[in-house]
């Protein structure tokens, strides 16, 4: 059975098994180098308008102050009010612009996924590496902590994290980098299981090259490959996730813009400007969706290109 | 079997015992701690509200809430008070936990229980259909609903019911009545929208499961044989496919619980519906942590035991896993 990425969006499967590791034969003359990287035309079309869609929203957002029509924050006095010349998709409740306040909403949108998967990197790959090279103590530790993560729903975990940070953009997303370290964990960990036997990681520490320097110098760059795919699938999750957060009020503060907590309002005022509560989710969907055929197109080129 | 089944509770246990470590020391992972978060106000940090409370008073409230124990006597505390039913007093209501999480439990159950009947029945339904008809414009259509089912994020589509379907067509009520809470078969008349958002996408998630699997199972070489002995489609696809087909997915129901939970959260807190979902969120933003740390417990408890009663399922299930094949 394959596994979608946005059956792990919903939590309804656990990442690890979204990318499978390939297992190498017991001994290969295989160099400890890195892969080649994917080349262009590799990127099958979905790939390459998933890429354009995310390069053309976050340029959107970075690019806010130049191209949104009004300031996020301005009160007009118009409340409420359905499309005009003026408010191309109305105002909200307190008569701000809702098409600004969408364009500005994209930084915290990928901002968050971006602090998200950093954190994800920074608690994982060293989780995974010790696992995978510490022996078999570190390695029966960490992976049962990992069981446990896994109990957890994804957005109930982050959400009892977010309880000893306190609500914020930053915060929320540390939150979920956390809940999805374990994900990365084990997967690297099963990638660099067969690693243990291949003959450059055998050569280099007869050798007397030290563990550490192994690891960090032979292991990561061959074992990473598949990881990275899985933090863009990852990527796309998160940012529904980020929405969640900032419908909750958990993540992103209001008043500041955000697609999340634009909607949490939106809908109580679905009578007078139904599209203020359509455009933000049309929002989440659209970039959760170019992140995930951009990971898709990855993983072709990286795992099984 | 019975050996299987013991290994498997023995690990749900340790897991159990893990989640509850971990839940009760995430808490004290961050400098300030409790006392600050209460008598600080609103700084999570607490650094502007800690340095105008006497310190008197924050030994006061220390030893009455036991934290001037070492941490691991407050966790032996806690894991008893839990076996003797007393999951501590909210910081915010000063309520005892337990009071909250009985009051906030039903709710919650009428929703996730409706919803993964609802998504097992006709996700399951579904599922089988389109395998059977996956040739066919209706299978391939089938397919096609349950991808877009899933990609859709719920929590969107919950908030344009609720102003489309509930605001303004009135064919359901947009929110929880004030008041005392309605009796069940009053309750059912509010629920009934949450319940049917919250069944798609773990309906799609469990058709195109059952989907991928039976379609898998219709092309092996024992159903071809099947056929050709003259059977009836029926009992082909009813006895002798879905038998086999249906044990990856039984694993799987749990998944679809904790994906439940994570939506319940949401769709709680649109519909104003009083259970556990929009109680954490209260308490999170109330810095109320027992009924967090309780209410996160909770769910990773009834996950874990979920887990375990689909692993014994898929046992007596599957004659190979009983054996450990």
């Amino acid at each position: 059975m394959s596994v979608q990425p946005e059956e792990v969006a919903l939590g309804l499967k656990t990442q690890h098994d979204l990318v499978t590791v390939e297992p190498l034969a017991p001994s290969t003359f295989r160099r400890s180098r890195r892969r080649k990287v994917g080349r262009w035309y590799e990127f099958r079309f979905g790939a390459r308008v998933g890429l354009a869609v995310t390069a053309i929203l976050v340029l959107a957002g970075i690019a806010a102050p130049l191209i949104a029509p009004d300031n996020p924050l301005h009160l007009f006095p118009q409340i409420a009010q359905g499309t005009s010349l003026h408010h191309l998709l109305g105002t909200d409740l307190d008569g701000r612009d809702v098409l600004s306040r969408l364009i500005y909403g994209s930084t915290s949108a990928y901002e968050g996924v971006g602090i998200a998967l950093l954190v994800t990197a920074i608690v994982g790959i060293p989780w995974g590496l010790i696992a995978g090279f510490g022996g078999k103590v570190a390695d029966e530790g960490l992976m049962r902590i990992a069981d446990m993560f896994f109990s957890f729903p994804a957005l109930i975990l982050s959400i009892g994290i977010i309880s000893v940070l306190g609500p914020s953009l930053v915060h929320s997303m540390v939150a979920v980098g956390v809940a999805f370290a374990p994900s990365i964990a084990r997967l690297l960990r099963a990638s660099t299981l067969p690693l243990r036997r291949a003959d450059f990681v055998l050569v280099a520490s007869s050798l007397g090259v030290k563990r550490f320097r192994i690891v960090l110098r032979h292991v990561l760059p061959n074992a990473i490959a598949p990881v990275l795919v899985q933090m863009f699938a990852l990527a796309s999750i998160t940012l529904v996730i980020e929405a969640a957060l900032g419908f909750l009020a958990l993540g992103a503060q209001p008043p500041a813009p955000s697609w999340g907590n634009d909607l949490a309002t939106a809908y109580t005022y679905f009578l007078s400007n139904p599209t203020a509560t359509i455009a933000p989710g049309v929002c989440i969907a659209i970039a959760a969706w170019g992140l995930s055929a951009l990971g898709d197109g990855l993983r072709e080129v990286f795992i099984f290109g | 079997m019975r050996k299987m089944i013991l290994r498997r509770v023995a690990t749900s246990a340790i897991t159990v015992v893990g989640c509850s470590i971990l839940v009760f020391v995430l808490r004290y992972l961050l400098p300030g701690g409790p006392i600050q978060d209460m008598l600080g106000g609103s700084g999570q940090s607490g650094g502007g509200g800690g340095g105008t409370v006497p310190l008197t008073e924050i030994r006061a409230l220390e030893n009455r809430l036991g934290l001037n124990h070492p941490v691991w006597v407050q966790y032996w505390d806690w894991v008893v008070g839990i076996f003797h039913g007393n999951f501590g007093r909210s910081y915010y209501s000063d309520e005892p936990v337990r009071t909250v999480l009985i009051q906030r439990l039903g709710p919650s159950l009428e929703l996730i229980v409706g919803a993964l009947a609802i998504a097992v029945v006709v996700g399951g339904g579904l599922g089988i259909y389109s395998a059977i008809a996956r040739e066919r414009k209706g299978g391939r259509a089938v397919l096609a609903l349950s991808g877009l089912g899933l990609s859709i994020p719920d929590f969107w589509l919950a908030t344009i019911a609720a102003g489309f379907l509930g605001l303004e067509l009135h064919l359901f009520p947009p929110i929880w009545p004030a008041g005392p809470d309605p009796s069940f078969v009053d309750s059912i008349h509010y629920v009934i929208l949450p319940v049917l958002l919250l069944s798609i996408v773990a309906g799609a998630f469990i058709c195109r499961q059952l989907h991928s699997s039976m379609a898998e199972t219709l092309r092996s070489p024992y159903i071809r044989t099947a056929w050709a002995t003259g059977l009836r489609p029926r009992t082909i696809y009813m006895n002798y496919a879905l038998r086999n087909a249906i044990g990856p997915v039984v694993t799987l129901i749990p998944l679809a619980f904790a994906a439940l939970v994570s939506g319940t959260v949401l769709v709680e807190y649109i519909f104003d519906i009083p259970g556990l979902g929009s109680e954490i969120v209260t308490a999170v933003i109330n810095l109320d942590y027992p009924v967090v740390q309780a209410t996160v417990l909770l769910l990773a408890i009834v996950v874990a035991i979920l887990n375990l009663l689909a692993d014994i399922g898929l046992g007596l299930l599957d004659p190979r896993v009983r054996r450990g094949v």
